[in-house]
């Protein structure tokens, strides 16, 4: 019998070494033996993707790849490490299918193309037919225990449904409404993310989800709120230009509408991250991404619509003037529903004895919309 | 009249990206084989109507393993066209960049890619189910084999650590843009830089080197098995601020030593899912996605040179130099490979000490805002050519043709096919799942999410965001 608290031991030593074979420790394979550690079977499917997650995920500084491999997981199909080819690696697919149906973890890398029944991503062959990526997606998803989608791509479309989506990518969770997709966001995503969540799947289960279905600890904050440069942006002080050491936030940063701890955790090693070699942030775990954050390195939204630029950005002028007429007029709407106008017109103009008693507001910022949880 | 075995290896694991092998083998022979690509994404038509300032950053989302050769090849021609210069600094901080993913590239191409071919393994998913066949180490020899494996994946994260001190993360980073290197140089970056290099030259030193000339060793036919068709390209990299360049361009045809000259590029396609074009300069060609092609059986386009089909890769550029090279085959590209790895890790020891600290790496200053510009750049797995046409900052057409591209291209109107595709014919198969013809397409690295792409197709539907 081998006790959590030893086998934890093991598993940090893994960590530390490194070396996975002097962790195939007698204890560890009784323990396997005997079901008391449950391995998480992976199957990561391929679609439109340029297998950059695949890459960061080998960047991984801790745990090492052998201790994820070796304890955590079962790493049965994925293109880019797996030995075998053609049939034989396609058989692990289809029996992880059949036997571990609603037991093994789905992780998807690539976005959904959907142009001509999906026929412009392959990702399978079976008797003799090519299966789409679409559709092997769509039929292990309704299988797997967890769908977990990798990298912006999967999780919103990314970068290939870019304007003007010539192959009408999507995210998994558009093709999958049924059931529930994680969405490991970035492009690529952090290697802390992806093993972060499936660790959490295998120790916990499903963790929180923000609403873009994003796991809470690692997406929950922007990347402004914890950005080392905040100091720069609280006192005014911008760059004209890329290169500069103060906020990029005049030259296209987009910290402010972007979830994630990178300015925390760093990329490989920890050493450095995007706006840490003096560039802006480009958005890249955001829904939208990288159309709504183009161009990366001006500060006016600018999406690249037929017809031009220029037409659009006064479409956008006129929008936010229209919001803002909006505002205001809610405010004066409110206002006079509330009797506020009325008490400051009374109170600038009715003076002396007759002057009456406001009554004290006791929340403030009464006119914004109620949150339904709150009630 | 024997009768063609068809024989369908789909997935083609340890590549980038989706690759399927159509053999027709007669007697055990591969008589012919069609290498086809079943992925595409169509960068081309996206990046048009972007700002050029994007390129660098957009372009890199082609590829994931070699994603700062995209950003250098699309650096170059949005400079060439907006008149812009780079200063020394800056020449030498996107060679150091390139030259930390190259490492991390050759590295993990040869352990992670290619060696499962060449050894056993462990007992545990991914290497179960094991391909079975022709392994000719001792159980002792195979463990060694297993621990350089894992070990690499730490040297291989350290040569992508090296890019982001210089490029802000790996991959796609955020360092080579339009103009030069958005970092300053300090001598902490250079410390750190130069402590990962001395960890990786170490590894190829003193691991990789003797691990790729052990494997000649115990399978020598494989050094001249797979050959292509006898012509290399190269069209050069690793700029220096001096004007030469590590690594020479020029072409081979059939043995014979020419100067490079990037008006004799054309493509066509004629066997692919494409409306069908004449052979083209990459500045006219005009190309439709058509998935019902009848002659159509790969994304890939078929770019040629004077009309010839090139190989390009490290082995090619090793021929190009007239380096030392020890065959044209499948454990011939790997050692050239290794070579090469080896080469550049050196390189970067002097460009470090040829970084100035505190001086200029960025000038963003430009000329015009309209133009013309063409990036070439060696990437890890041969030439990259960027055509980019700028009009008001805005790009107006952009052509890619990658490395593998070239290699793994499809058949032109005359039937002639790519070096890939040559150099699996004739390949006697005894072992199960291909293994064979496996090892030797490894050998050229290829990499199918950079080949796949198209320049205008047809319009489809408007910005659609899922929110």
């Amino acid at each position: 019998m081998l006790s959590r608290r030893e086998f934890l031991k093991l598993i940090v030593k893994g960590a530390i070494l490194g070396n996975f074979i002097s962790l195939i420790t007698p204890e560890l394979e009784k323990a396997l033996a005997q079901d008391e550690v449950k391995k998480l079977p992976i199957l990561m499917v391929e679609t439109g993707t340029c297998t950059g997650d695949s890459i960061s995920l080998d960047d991984i500084w801790t745990p090492t790849l052998s201790d994820i491999f070796t304890n955590l997981t079962e790493w049965r199909y994925d293109w880019t490490m797996m030995q075998a080819q053609g049939d034989l690696a396609y058989k692990v697919l289809l029996e992880t299918e059949e036997k571990d149906i609603q037991d093994f973890v789905l992780l998807v890398q690539g976005s959904m193309l959907r142009r001509d029944n999906g026929r412009y991503n392959y990702a399978g062959y079976e008797n003799g037919q090519l299966v789409t990526g679409l559709d092997l997606v769509r039929r292990l998803g309704l299988k797997a225990k967890y769908v977990v989608a990798i990298g912006n791509c999967a999780a919103y479309g990314g970068p290939v449904s870019g304007f003007p989506n010539p192959t009408q990518a999507t995210g998994v969770q558009n093709i999958l409404p049924e059931r529930r997709v994680i969405n490991v966001s970035g492009c690529p995503a952090h290697p802390d993310w992806i093993v972060g969540t499936l660790l959490h799947l295998a120790f916990y289960g499903e963790p929180e989800l923000e609403k873009f279905g994003r796991p809470k600890m690692f997406y929950g904050e922007t990347i402004h709120n914890n950005c080392p440069r905040r100091r720069y942006y609280d006192q005014g002080i911008f760059a004209t230009d890329i290169g500069q050491k103060e906020c990029l936030y005049r030259v296209g940063c987009k910290g402010p509408v972007t979830y994630a701890d990178c300015p925390l955790r760093r990329w490989n090693d920890r050493y450095n991250w995007p706006i840490g070699c003096n560039t802006p942030c480009i958005g890249c775990t955001e829904p939208g991404y990288p159309d709504l954050m183009e161009p990366f390195t001006s500060h006016f939204p600018d999406i690249p619509f037929p017809g031009g630029s220029r037409a659009a950005t006064d479409r956008i002028g006129k929008g936010v003037l229209g919001l803002a007429t909006l505002g205001i007029g809610t405010y004066f709407l409110t206002s006079y529903y509330k009797g506020r106008i009325h008490r400051t017109l009374l109170k600038s103009t009715v003076k002396g004895k007759k002057k009456i008693k406001l009554k004290k507001a006791t929340v403030y910022h009464q006119y914004r919309p109620k949150d339904p949880q709150e009630e | 009249m024997s009768i063609l075995e068809k024989k369908v290896i789909f997935p083609f694991t340890r590549i980038h990206n989706p690759m399927l092998i159509e053999a027709y083998l007669e007697n055990g022979v591969i008589h012919d084989a069609f290498i086809a690509d079943t992925l595409y994404r169509g960068f081309e038509q996206i990046l048009v109507g972007r700002s050029a300032f994007d390129m660098p950053y957009y372009t890199q989302r082609i590829c994931g393993i070699c994603s700062s050769a995209h950003a250098l090849a699309s650096a170059k021609a949005v400079e060439q066209a907006l008149g812009m210069t780079v200063p020394p600094n800056g020449i030498i901080l996107r060679n150091l960049i390139v030259a930390g993913d190259y490492l991390q590239n050759h590295i993990r191409h040869f352990y992670l890619m290619s060696l499962p071919d060449y050894f056993k393994g462990p007992d545990l998913p991914p290497f179960t189910p094991h391909l079975e066949g022709d392994i000719r180490l001792t159980p002792d020899e195979d463990k060694l084999l297993t621990e350089h494996y894992f070990q690499s994946l730490a040297v291989s994260r350290d040569a992508h650590a090296a890019f982001a001190v210089f490029g802000g993360k790996a991959p796609h980073g955020h360092g080579i843009v339009a103009g030069g290197c958005t970092v300053g140089v300090d001598a902490d970056r250079i410390n750190r830089y130069r402590g990962y290099l001395v960890t990786i030259l170490d590894f190829i030193n003193y691991v990789m080197l003797p691990d790729v000339e052990f494997l000649v060793e115990r399978y020598p036919e494989y050094v001249n098995l797979g050959k292509g068709n006898g012509n290399f390209l190269s069209v050069g990299g690793f700029n220096q601020p001096d004007g030469s360049s590590l690594i020479s361009e020029g072409v081979v045809l059939q043995d014979k030593h020419q100067p490079f000259n990037g008006d004799l590029i054309t493509e066509e396609a004629t066997t692919a899912w494409y409306k069908p074009t004449e052979p083209v300069h990459p500045w006219q060609i005009r190309t439709e996605p058509d998935r019902n092609q009848p002659a159509g059986y790969t994304w890939n386009k078929a770019p040629r040179y004077q009309g010839q089909a090139m190989e390009v890769g490290p082995l090619a550029r090793a021929v190009v130099a007239k380096e030392k090279i020890i065959g044209y085959g499948a454990l011939a590209r790997h050692w050239s490979r290794v070579m090469e790895a080896k080469k550049i890790a050196e390189a970067s020891m002097i460009w470090l000490k040829r970084l100035v600290p505190g001086a200029e790496t960025l000038n963003t200053k430009i000329e015009q805002d309209s133009g013309m510009g063409i990036g070439y750049v060696e990437a890890m797995r041969g030439s990259l050519s960027h055509w980019c046409k700028i009009e008001k900052g805005r790009v107006k057409h952009y052509q890619i043709i990658t490395p593998s591209t070239w290699n793994f291209a499809s058949r032109d109107k005359e039937g002639n096919c790519s070096v890939g595709e040559l150099s699996i014919r004739g390949l006697t198969i005894k072992l199960p799942e291909l293994k064979e013809a496996g090892r030797v397409i490894r050998s050229f690295d290829p990499c199918f999410s950079c080949s796949v792409h198209l320049l205008d197709g047809e319009k489809l539907r408007t910005l659609e965001v899922r929110v």
